[in-house]
């Protein structure tokens, strides 16, 4: 039983190592002042404390929006991306309709694409319709990103709830909107929010769509990539530095709903 | 037949349809045009000044024969050492980051002390934006300050430090490991969440009967985990086969680790040839969907 501990605990040290050293010095680094980016030998641990990268980040114009905007277009993302994504989910998993297979399979393809490529023709596209370079030019090419997933995973949920639960509420006198709320809803709520998180972090890591859709109104990754080839080292890594936080603060506050995905745990 | 009874069948495909079409029009605006659109522009000789002035050349921007010389995509050489980057990324990434997942999604459903946790720090690197962890390597990688030619110096791995992101050897490994890194948590997620549905009273049957549990695992575990597995790997493959992000900011402009999708974007938006960029992407779509179809055949599985 002991061997067995240890193997269990040494694995687990092993898995938090590879994952969380390059994190670690990613965080060290983004405190150490500027120097210590280029600095020879490395250094492994923070032996003065400089706060002057980021006092040098938050002076430069845009961050403390692009920052914000982040946030709201993945908050954007996440409503529309489960707003669309659910209903169709669930006509998918309960109605009988014609091309329902074609579409299941031509969802799964929209993914085929890199964003890379179809960012540009839909350039042309928003600045005919005049939310070029808006939040909303980005929330909808996310929320797109977003569906796919959104879709299959929800579908399959639905599917994995006996018909008769709703059936039974349906003779109780319950309309088929009701009985999605107060049946199909709360037995599925812990999916339904993993697939939120998911749309949320699809949203906060995309890059290409929303650096080449916004020229002002920037998400902070759009803003970062859009510096990558001019800004110094340093400036990257204080900006790498408040891209990761957040990510780390949320994952740990929604860590509870996340292994839920494929439905009801048994355990 | 009852008239109702038509009107009944009509009124479930209508509000299925309700139901369906704000999802169809997105991702119709979003990628079905788009894509359209650039099929059809393969088979024109449009270039990015004007995309209004075009004429149809059929298939000369895939193959063509002119004057004694060979032309198109389908005969560069840089497409096909594209195509083959592109398959042995997606190859050896799925595989090891199946692996790994599984391995990871195994250990973390056993219940010991601080799984919790545990379990939120594995997850962090696929959180993490993709140029984030990019550039984070890249530093890493360096060779002039990187920390990893540092660390191997001191222990006398290396005796000189290497250049892992342009060293045409060990950039296409750096771009799977690094893969590897920030999508085996995915992967380890969806397993993990798949492990959390199987039944039980299997495990309880096999640890009355004493099997083995090694066999248990081949035996029932793999089995009811297969759909999971199937579902998980499709979406992943669909993810590695157009990759794109990890290639462009870890090694931009290195030919020794081009991709179908970077092949695709540098002939439509920066070397100036829209038209053959536009037959690269529509080969670049083709190849997905054959690949997923075939892998939805094996696997057997129906989607949602």
């Amino acid at each position: 039983m002991r061997k067995k501990a240890i193997l269990y605990y040494g694995l687990g040290i092993f898995f938090c190592l590879s994952v969380l050293l390059p994190i670690y010095f990613l965080i060290v680094l983004s405190v150490s002042g500027r120097d210590a980016v280029y600095a020879w030998p490395k250094i492994f641990y923070v032996a003065n404390l400089d706060w002057s990268m980021f006092r040098f980040f938050f002076e430069v114009e845009g961050v403390t929006r692009a920052m914000f905007n982040s946030v709201l277009v993945a908050s954007l993302t996440v409503v529309f991306a489960i707003g669309l994504g659910t209903p169709a989910a669930y006509a998918l998993a309960r109605y009988n309709f014609f091309g329902k297979n074609f579409y299941r399979i031509a969802i799964l393809f929209t993914r085929a694409f890199p964003v890379a490529i179809l960012a540009l023709p839909l350039t042309v596209r928003f600045i005919n319709l005049g939310i070029y370079d808006t939040i909303w030019a980005v929330v909808i090419v996310h929320t797109a990103l977003a569906l796919p997933f959104s879709i299959l995973i929800q579908s399959n949920l639905f599917q994995s709830v006996p018909k008769e639960l709703e059936e039974a509420a349906w003779l109780l006198g319950c309309t088929k909107l009701q009985a999605f709320f107060k049946i199909m809803l709360p037995i599925c709520m812990p999916s339904v929010a993993a697939t939120a998180i998911f749309a949320f972090i699809i949203s906060w890591n995309e890059v290409f769509a929303a650096a080449v859709l916004t020229v002002k109104n920037r998400t902070l990754t759009a803003f970062l990539i859009s510096q990558i080839s001019e800004s110094p080292l340093f400036f990257q890594i204080t900006g790498s530095f408040f891209l990761v936080i957040p990510t780390l603060f949320f994952i740990f506050i929604v860590r509870k709903y996340l292994f839920s995905l494929w439905g009801i745990t048994n355990k | 037949m009852k008239p109702s009874s038509v009107s009944l069948e009509t009124r479930r495909v209508f509000s299925a349809w309700v139901l369906v079409s704000p999802m169809l029009l997105i991702l119709l605006f979003v990628a079905a045009i788009p894509l359209v659109r650039t099929f059809f522009f393969s088979f024109t000789d449009v270039s990015l000044d004007d995309l209004s002035v075009y004429k149809f050349v059929f298939f000369q921007n895939y193959i063509d024969f002119f004057e004694g010389e060979w032309y198109g995509v389908l005969v560069e050489s840089v497409w096909w050492k594209a195509v083959y980057n592109t398959l042995v990324f997606a190859l050896i990434s799925v595989v090891l980051e199946v692996f790994f997942g599984l391995l990871v999604a195994l250990f973390l459903n056993v219940s010991f002390k601080g799984r919790g946790l545990l379990r939120a720090a594995v997850l962090i690197p696929w959180a993490i934006p993709t140029i984030v962890s990019a550039k984070m390597w890249a530093w890493m990688l360096n060779d002039q300050f990187g920390i990893i030619n540092d660390i191997l110096l001191k222990l006398h791995v290396l005796s000189d430090p290497i250049a892992w992101t342009s060293n045409y050897k060990t950039s296409l490994f750096v771009i799977i490991m690094v893969d590897v890194w920030k999508t085996t948590p995915f992967m380890a997620l969806l397993i993990l969440a798949g492990l959390q549905t199987l039944p039980q009273d299997c495990y309880r049957a096999a640890r009355v009967d004493g099997v083995h549990p090694l066999r248990v695992f081949f035996r029932v575990t793999l089995p009811l985990l297969r759909p999971t597995l199937v579902v998980a790997i499709i979406f992943r493959m669909l993810d590695a086969l157009r990759v794109f992000d990890l290639i462009y900011v870890l090694t931009p402009s290195n030919e020794s680790t081009v991709s179908m999708s970077v092949f695709a974007r540098q002939y439509l938006f920066d070397f100036d040839r829209f038209a053959e960029g536009s037959a690269a992407s529509t080969l670049l779509f083709l190849t997905i969907c054959l690949l997923t179809i075939s892998a939805l055949r094996i696997g057997k599985v129906k989607l949602g």
